[in-house]
């Protein structure tokens, strides 16, 4: 685990890494700007403000989706620049590779949180909540919710990296992510049809949610994440890497 | 022993999800666990009112959540006060439950066409989160939409027996039937 942390600290400390996170950053704090307007629009003060803004942001998949964008091109560069193939020339073993990616999630997923949290906590300052009101008034499930959502989807990240390592499998993930946003939301407003809200990526949404989980969406869930690992931890033993 | 590992990270993914959507659901009941009856708070701050409190234990309450920026609140007051003039000789309590400070509410009524007949709290914003807390949907989490006024809920005997969010004719309908009900019971 030291040399996990080792070897992402170094990482981190590199501008290839912090310049995009200060340039997302500034990308999510446009929203918590309109969340904290939207907020004060429907006569929310203080400590109600800081609760409506801090539900808003955790219930969002909009840090789900930058996350996705991120894991992706971050594992692609790290197989295709031959960085895990280096790992076990020097002698670390498949499983630690495994191990590693997990780690990796982990701790971007922590760095994602922290940074939503700064964009809300300077947004604020603009309507007046200050940030212990944000600390205080925030629901820890909902942000707990919110964290698993991001390991959920940061594995499926993973796992599209080591099937198609290369910048374009984005493209597809996108069009699948907006794809099945609008399938299921014409079958549940057209038809009243709810088996399609058992589609992977919506099943993953309903982590963040406003309604609590149901035992069917829970074990659609439950399915979809063993899969996923399942499948990510085969493609990281059979894998050539470069 | 390692081909198990990520069967047992998804295990302990699955057992978290579980466990934070059970703290969820324990935390909406908790809300009321403690309390004799789910409409106890509503009955204390009528206990400490000068005027209602001789109405604190009225059999059945229906409480009317509103703003004065909410302007389906004020098309629905003329509605409530039909309803006032047809339940309140069968001991029917009616209140309107308010989060601004009584001087703003008076200033701004003063400019309204229709007037209410009904028992109005005032700067009650902790009784109003209550309120839209005990939301009866079982898959509502709690405390996420407050804005959704007006709202309006019956209390019968020491339970919630209506819970109704939005001014539509359907719902007053619905608020209707449903006080002609515990009349006739």
């Amino acid at each position: 685990m030291r040399h996990f942390f080792r070897i992402e600290s170094f990482f981190i400390r590199s501008p290839r890494i912090w310049i995009p996170f200060i340039a997302l950053g500034v990308v999510l704090f446009f929203p918590s700007l309109i969340t904290f307007w939207s907020g004060s629009n429907n006569h929310f003060r203080a400590d109600e403000l800081a609760a409506y803004a801090s539900n808003q942001t955790m219930n969002s998949s909009l840090t789900g989706f930058f996350f996705v964008l991120w894991m992706v091109q971050h594992f692609v560069h790290l197989i295709q620049s031959g960085f895990y193939k280096s790992l076990l020339v020097f002698g670390a073993s498949r499983t630690s590779l495994f191990l590693y990616g997990q780690f990796q999630i982990a701790l971007y997923i922590l760095a994602f949180v922290l940074i939503s949290f700064l964009g809300n906590v300077i947004a604020g300052l603009f309507f007046g909540v200050m940030p212990w009101q944000l600390l205080l008034s925030s629901d820890y499930n909902s942000l707990f919710a919110q964290i698993l959502f991001l390991f959920a989807i940061g594995n499926i990240a993973a796992l599209l990296a080591y099937l198609k390592p290369g910048h374009l499998v984005l493209l597809p993930l996108l069009f699948y992510w907006l794809l099945e946003g609008w399938i299921v939301s014409q079958c549940v407003n057209n038809w009243d049809l709810k088996a399609m809200e058992f589609l992977p990526l919506h099943s993953f949404r309903t982590i963040i949610g406003e309604s609590l989980m149901e035992w069917p969406q829970l074990l659609a869930t439950g399915v979809y994440i063993t899969i996923v690992l399942g499948l990510l931890q085969y493609k990281t033993q059979k894998r050539a890497l470069v | 022993m390692n081909r198990w590992i990520p069967y047992i990270i998804a295990i302990a993914f699955i057992t978290l999800l579980v466990s934070n959507n059970v703290m969820i659901e324990w935390r909406k009941d908790s809300i009321y666990r403690d309390l004799v009856s789910i409409d106890e708070p509503v009955r204390e701050v009528l206990a400490l009112d000068d005027f209602l409190a001789d109405e604190k234990d009225a059999e059945t309450l229906v409480i009317n959540l509103w703003a004065t920026w909410c302007q389906p609140c004020a098309r629905e007051i003329p509605q409530l006060n039909k309803l006032v003039d047809k339940y309140e000789q069968d001991g029917v309590l009616f209140l309107g439950v308010n989060g601004e400070e009584k001087d703003k509410v008076m200033e701004w009524m003063d400019l309204q066409k229709h007037e209410f007949i009904y028992f109005q709290l005032y700067d009650q914003k902790k009784l109003m989160n209550y309120l839209f807390q005990v939301n009866p949907d079982p898959n509502f989490k709690t405390g996420r939409k407050p804005q959704h006024l007006p709202t309006n809920l019956i209390f019968h005997k020491g339970e919630l027996v209506y819970f109704k969010s939005g001014y539509t004719k359907e719902c007053l309908e619905a608020l209707d039937a449903k006080l002609n009900e515990l009349i006739g019971d």
